[in-house]
């Protein structure tokens, strides 16, 4: 699995969306399949019926004290014990940025728009 | 230098915060070309946030416990002065238009921003090579690396230049240079800091925390930085003003009733942390330390932790593959980069062209491994897989704190702070340097770095750490555990590295 061929190196760099030049293509195969050759290590570990662990579930706070009726969500039990639960935030305006402020970041803008290179048609290419 | 006692100086009106603030700058100018610690300076600014504290001092109105007291900020937190570079071509001009919520606790304490440090570009590294920028130095000797990421942060308070720092740690980050500089750092449980303005890189283990000369100045940080925030909804909601109480060098209360032992301390020393990876004389520190801390009265005792051979595999696919996803925001379009290209260029292209350009080698590294351990085909082998022994990672650490640990105890690295480029051509040689700190990384726990001993290697005094890793929300006792062992190991204070200012 860890052997990359250089159409490998290709795709991945192409849904990364990042080139990879010719004479680099060789090295990538070297360093991901190195990276990924020691990753596979992970296939000698019993993990059968193991919940996957998405998060550090130390979070499990108490949040629905602090919630209102309307933001309480259903309450999911894990592996552990432990009860989690979604946070919402109550659904009422905030401060936000100022669009200028946003805005003037932009490498190209054409306020209140951000300017991108052609998307559709002949030349378009996304 | 203190930073409790620089504030309790200030507000009291022994001190001028402008003097502080000064003598910070003068310092910072001394030792920059030598260590290149910060990416940048705020002289004016800082100037004017100390006169602005000095003027409510002289009018009695009431001063915050970091009251003056110069801080320097990672390059990954977003300060609303300046720019945020990440040490990345791609933000090199980017000015956040918001500040960190950590940041501006800080701040609102009387904290004074004198720069921005240096880092691992997005916090991808462990040595501070990979900076855009160019590298950092460590202060015990300038041919070898600070650590990494927070490699500008861990030197600057090692250097004497400012009292307190904040880094970030996702898999080591705050700690590894922390003890490669002989400092004190400390990785709070998840969720303990917002994340709020801190640009992600592994968001699942992310977490803003300090690095300080002292415990207690580590402890007084986070104090006033920790708390939930409403723009971070992995921030929790505990006390968190408890957490000085145990820290400082005078004798707590518990020393006293064990005659200055640590009686009771119960200390689990993993049988990894005696593996074939650990450099001969960093074992010797280690070793001896934990039989220094034995015969003060501590318990310890040989615990296993069956999967942590594992924790740094997993720990690259699972950071990995959030880096991929939350670096997919720099596309040259809404801020920062974008490559100059022909008029009649495609979306596509200028996306392509401006990740390639804008991003340093490792992240390009990073992206690619975590866009592959996500690609349809790969996914179970790789994430789903290392998510599943995350879950075992961490249950062996909670089975360890319920077996009667106090704290688990390992050396923060395999080795002393190894050269300028030693690490460079082999990017298995450092990720490996995370094989103690990934662990805790994924469980989500509080872990501490404080200076354990120190090794000669030619001709140079090199720091060696050790890490105490506690209970999910067990800082208070794990910065006590810590401040009692910091008190055996070190009566005399820690040892500063030569031309410390």
């Amino acid at each position: 699995m860890a052997d990359l061929t250089p159409e490998d190196i290709h795709k991945i760099a192409r849904l990364s969306r990042l080139e990879v030049a010719a004479d680099e293509v060789s090295r990538y195969q070297a360093d991901l399949g190195a990276v990924l050759g020691w990753m596979d290590r992970l296939g000698e570990l019993d993990l059968s019926g193991v919940e996957p662990m998405t998060r550090a579930e130390t979070t499990a706070d108490r949040a629905s004290e602090r919630q209102t009726p309307e933001s309480r969500t259903p309450e999911r039990l894990t592996a552990d014990g432990s009860s989690h639960k979604n946070r919402l935030a109550a659904d009422v305006p905030g401060p936000v940025l100022a669009n200028d402020a946003v805005m003037g970041l932009a490498p190209e803008a054409m306020p209140p728009f951000f300017r991108v290179p052609r998307v559709l048609g002949d030349r378009g290419g996304a | 230098m203190n930073a409790r006692r620089i504030a309790a100086g200030v507000r009291d009106g022994s001190r001028s915060a402008t003097a502080v603030v000064r003598e910070t700058l003068d310092k910072i100018n001394a030792a920059h070309d030598r260590l290149g610690a910060f990416l940048a300076v705020f002289e004016d600014h800082a100037l004017e946030r100390a006169a602005d504290i000095d003027a409510r001092q002289a009018r009695s109105e009431p001063l915050g416990p970091l009251a003056g007291v110069p801080i320097a900020v990672k390059d990954n937190i977003c300060y609303a002065h300046g720019t945020t570079t990440c040490a990345s071509r791609m933000l090199e001009r980017y000015h956040s238009p918001f500040t960190a919520t950590a940041l501006q606790r800080l701040e609102d304490a009387g904290a004074i921003v004198v720069g921005k440090t240096n880092l691992d570009e997005f916090g991808m590294g462990s040595s501070c090579e990979h900076s855009a920028f160019g590298p950092t130095r460590n202060p015990w000797d300038e041919t070898r690396v600070p650590g990494g990421s927070s490699g500008g942060s861990a030197a600057a308070v090692a250097a004497g230049l400012v009292p307190i720092a904040m880094g970030s740690d996702t898999g080591g980050s705050i700690r590894q240079p922390a003890a490669f500089c002989g400092v004190v750092g400390l990785k709070p449980t998840y969720g303990r800091v917002s994340r709020y303005g801190l640009v992600a890189y592994a968001s699942s283990l992310d977490q803003i925390g300090p690095i300080a000369g002292t415990i207690e100045d580590c402890a007084l940080a986070l104090s006033v930085m920790q708390g939930v925030d409403p723009h971070d909804a992995t921030s929790a909601d505990r006390p968190g003003d408890h957490l000085c109480a145990h820290a400082g060098s005078e004798t707590t209360s518990a020393d006293q009733q064990s005659g200055g032992s640590l009686a009771g301390l119960v200390l689990g020393v993993p049988t990894l942390s005696r593996g074939p990876h650990n450099d001969a004389d960093a074992q010797a520190v280690f070793d001896s330390t934990v039989g220094t801390l034995e015969r003060a009265g501590a318990e310890v005792r040989e615990i296993r932790l069956p999967h942590a051979d594992h924790a740094v595999a997993a720990y690259y696919v699972i950071a990995t593959a959030e880096a991929g996803s939350n670096l997919a925001r720099y596309d040259g379009v809404r801020y920062g980069f974008r490559a100059e290209l022909p008029r009649d260029a495609t979306l596509e292209a200028m996306y392509t062209r401006t990740r390639t350009e804008g991003f340093g080698r490792e992240v390009q590294r990073r992206i690619m491994l975590g866009t592959h351990v996500l690609t349809s085909g790969y996914h179970d082998a790789y994430y789903l897989t290392a998510l599943k022994a995350r879950r075992r990672i961490a249950e062996d650490f909670a089975a360890a704190f319920s077996a009667g640990c106090d704290a688990v105890c390992t050396p923060t690295t395999p080795g002393p702070a190894f050269a300028l480029g030693a690490k460079l051509s082999n990017p298995l040689s450092m990720y490996a340097e995370d094989v103690y700190t990934v662990g805790a990384s994924l469980a989500g726990l509080p872990a501490v770095s404080v200076p354990a001993g120190v090794v000669e290697s030619a001709g140079a005094r090199l720091p060696i750490g050790l890490q105490l890793i506690g209970r999910a929300w067990g800082e208070a006792r794990l910065i006590d555990a810590a401040q009692r062992v910091v008190n055996v190991l070190h009566p005399e204070g820690f040892e500063l590295p030569p031309r410390a200012l």
